[in-house]
């Protein structure tokens, strides 16, 4: 069974490699039937990952002990969803898991790529493929998910409880899917560098792939700060971790490139930045899987070292050189068509939301690296806490969240200041109503920044909703179309920029959330006996009796606190503490009563045997709106991705003509 | 040509601007990383300590964490078992701590106790503990089931 999984692995390192020679062959003249060819070589290299991945799920599956990365990950209490979870624990399980998405996105590209951009695919096969040698290479050769053991324990190690959470069996999937789908856009950019074809034709080509793998990595990065908010007990839901910062660098730079496409499609302008983007958001996808992998910096979530860090530094430093070489060299052929006319423009809001983005990233990448960097230097191990990274994504939040309001309302090349004042008004008196109950926040806890969120989220909402308001009433009263109408029309016929205001409404919701939760949080500690009453925040906890239990695998205590303000009792919170007796591992089960304004997060810390308790209490204001705000973000880009049949039928006949080779 | 001219002076001044953000910054917030046998000094040095708890720590760590008294335990240099430094920590304490795991915790020397700062233990599973459990003869290569997978 292992030797199948292997064999399948070395299959698809040998078609990737085939694929890459024949996709670069068919660019010869007179080869053009070599492209055909590769392409069924990527089919072939899907076929063989997905084998592989097969044989890795029924291993699992039939608790085959005798496979290291079986007993490493699995036993056999664990549960089958768990089991199928476990090919993503290990360090080759998740890069088996990266590859077979990557086959699955390559596939995915050569089958929506059948009839368009003929010229570019071979230079997109070929990078993409190059990508899959690498990774299938490793896999074969480096760290295999089918070395075998030998004795063969009985049973195996067990799935880390910290990592039983329906959280974490799906976040990493979902940011994989974010950092494969960015190597479409990279491959497209290499293609449209090699082949000269700088026009907008490319940037068109992968915009809803940007936008789906944008989306993806949205989801995994929410989906791991809820995972650390529920499991980790320390009532915070990020800490500028370094492995949080890795899929963070990319999100930020990505989003940067989503929003320049647009001046390029519209201006013709930032095409090199484009380039840059792209090329950027790529190499940070690997770095932080190289990040996450090389140890060279200490992480909360433990990351083994191991021996891969060496290949990954190499595959970064040949991308990114060999990018930029191919970039310098075609650099007087993406001169920008237009100049920037105004600095109140689309154009130029968009440079500064680009500026902002793109900066915060170095930023992070800066405090991140800082470390190995000043050791380098200095021969001393520097550090930057986490002040660093809230002083200075406060202000370049604040800045991106008047952007995200200001933007859509400035028109392109430049705005009448008649215009302005019109479009303005509200969203003016909206901000300045806001500021009355932002003052009396920020008395409270003198946190200026959390008052300036408030303000700022007003004015963004007053402004989208001005956007959306002129839009429905251009069809309501033109087109005689009911009001719920027109704003399904809105949603229907222009999708990217109604979607993508959607989107934003999403990204309010969570800045104001982080600036609340961050100002106006507090923490207590109580230690109460049976029936003793303690009190945090205006909160009243009353210890209602513990309980003890032991099963197979884990000894767990558990308290009952009855939760009260003010006399009136609103909530049972249940925390526990497991002990998992395979590995002798606490696991903390918070209890959290979530409502609109406030979490109450609740830790167990300790239960004594004569039954005094000691629980951490977290009131954390505003939380919900994170997870809300991810919602909503998820469902704009869905809208904004989402096919049209009438986009379709305009876009198919001006691709097929762009490309000169179709009808030849 | 004027514009663009004024374009790159707004365009140096914003880097100079984003660059102070992050010089004022990171001075504020450096730490240095640093073992037990590397904390020298005591003048208010802020340290990150990276070392292994020593046996012997209590059972109950998250409960003494709590009190007023707090949590004292003693990390030991990775390299050199022999340099041991007592910690007195208060917060919350992570559910992997315990004897012989590497930790990181941030705080300052005092009369020769590392007084942490509240809340930052964090607890590290790396792979010398995968080696350790391979000594110790329980054949399990994997070592202890990391957290591998992001975020």
């Amino acid at each position: 069974m292992t030797l199948v999984g292997r064999a399948a692995l070395l299959l698809a390192f040998a078609a990737a490699l085939y694929a890459v020679g024949a996709a670069l062959w068919s660019r010869r003249k007179g080869r053009r039937e070599f492209l055909a060819s590769a392409e069924r070589g990527v089919w072939a290299v899907f076929a063989a990952t997905t084998t592989s991945v097969v044989v890795m799920w029924t291993l699992l599956l039939s608790d085959r002990f005798d496979v290291a990365d079986v007993a490493g990950y699995s036993n056999r209490t664990l549960g089958w969803r768990y089991k199928i979870t476990a090919l993503w624990g290990s360090q080759a399980g998740s890069l088996l898991l990266w590859m077979w998405f990557l086959s699955i996105a390559a596939v995915l590209v050569v089958i929506t790529n059948r009839k368009r951009n003929r010229a570019l695919m071979p230079v997109v096969v070929a990078v993409l493929m190059g990508i899959a040698v690498f990774f299938t290479s490793v896999l074969s050769f480096i760290t295999s998910p089918f070395e075998t053991v030998s004795p063969v324990p009985a049973d195996g190690r067990g799935l880390n409880p910290l990592l039983q959470n329906p959280y974490m069996e799906s976040h990493p999937p979902l940011l994989y899917v974010g950092y494969v789908g960015l190597s479409i856009p990279f491959a497209f950019a290499i293609a449209a560098l090699v082949t000269r074809r700088l026009d907008s034709t490319w940037i068109t080509s992968i915009r809803r792939w940007t936008i789906l793998s944008w989306m993806f990595l949205t989801i995994g990065i929410i989906l791991g700060s809820r995972w650390a908010y529920e499991e980790l007990g320390w009532g915070g839901y990020w800490a500028w971790d370094p492995v949080e910062n890795a899929a963070l660098m990319p999100w930020l730079v990505a989003t940067a490139f989503l929003h320049s496409v647009m001046v390029q499609e519209r201006r013709g302008m930032l095409r090199i930045w484009n380039m840059v983007l792209v090329i950027l958001t790529f190499t940070l996808a690997l770095f932080g899987t190289f990040l996450t992998r090389s140890g060279i910096l200490s992480s909360v979530h433990a990351f083994g070292e191991s021996t891969l860090g060496p290949y990954f530094l190499a595959l970064i430093v040949v991308v990114l050189a060999g990018s930029f070489a191919l970039l310098i060299s075609r650099l007087s052929a993406l001169r920008s068509e237009n100049s920037l006319e105004s600095y109140i423009s689309r154009e130029a809001i968009f440079l500064y939301n680009n500026l902002l983005l793109v900066g915060l990233a170095f930023a992070v990448f800066w405090g991140t690296m800082f470390p190995v960097l000043s050791e380098a230097v200095q021969g001393q191990k520097i550090t930057v806490g986490q002040g660093f990274f809230n002083q200075v994504a406060a202000p370049i939040g604040l800045a991106l969240l008047f952007f995200t309001g200001v933007g859509p309302l400035i028109p392109w090349r430049k705005a009448s200041p008649r215009e302005l004042r019109r479009r303005f008004a509200w969203p003016l008196v909206i901000a300045a109503i806001a500021v009355i109950p932002a003052l009396y926040f920020a008395q409270e806890g003198a946190h200026w920044w959390a008052a300036a969120a408030i303000v700022l989220g007003a004015f963004t909402i007053a402004c989208i909703i001005g956007e959306f308001w002129r839009g429905m009433k251009v069809r309501h009263q033109l087109g005689g179309i009911s009001w719920p109408g027109a704003l399904g029309q809105l949603l229907t016929r222009n999708r990217r920029r109604y979607g993508g205001y959607i989107v934003h409404l999403g990204v309010v919701s969570i800045i104001v959330a982080i600036a609340c939760q961050g100002a106006f949080s507090t923490q207590g500690d109580l230690a109460l006996r049976t029936g003793q009453t303690g009190e945090v925040a205006g909160y009243q906890f009353t210890n209602e009796g513990g309980t003890r239990s032991r099963d197979d695998h884990k000894m767990s205590v558990g308290v009952a606190l009855g939760v009260s303000e003010g006399g009136n009792r609103f909530a049972t919170l249940n925390p526990g503490v497991d002990v998992f007796t395979a590995q002798m591992q606490r696991s903390s089960e918070v209890a959290v009563d979530t409502s609109p304004f406030r979490d109450v997060y609740v830790v167990l810390v300790g239960l004594t045997p004569d039954g005094l308790a000691r629980i951490s209490v977290f009131i954390n204001p505003m939380m919900m709106w994170i997870w809300v705000g991810g919602i909503v973000m998820v469902l704009g880009s869905l809208i904004a991705v989402w096919p049209s049949r009438r986009r379709r039928e305009a876009v198919a006949p001006a691709a097929a003509g762009a490309d000169g080779r179709v009808r030849e | 040509m004027k514009s663009r001219s004024r374009f790159a002076i707004a365009l140096t001044l914003a880097v100079a601007l984003g660059g102070w953000l992050i010089w004022t910054s990171i001075g504020g917030s450096m730490e240095t990383y640093t073992s037990p046998a590397g904390l020298v000094k005591s003048d208010g040095t802020t340290y990150r300590l990276n070392g292994k708890v020593a046996p012997g720590s209590p059972a109950d760590a998250a409960e003494r964490a709590q009190t007023a008294a707090g949590l004292r335990f003693v990390v030991r240099d990775k390299e050199r078992p022999s340099v041991t430094v007592p910690v007195v920590y208060r917060g919350s304490v992570p559910d992997a701590f315990k004897d012989g795991r590497e930790i990181v915790v941030t705080g300052h020397m005092e009369n020769g106790v590392f007084q942490a700062e509240r809340g930052t233990l964090i607890t590290l599973c790396p792979s010398k503990f995968m080696q350790e459990a391979a000594e110790q003869g329980k054949q399990m290569p994997g070592g202890v089931p990391k957290d591998s997978t992001g975020t």
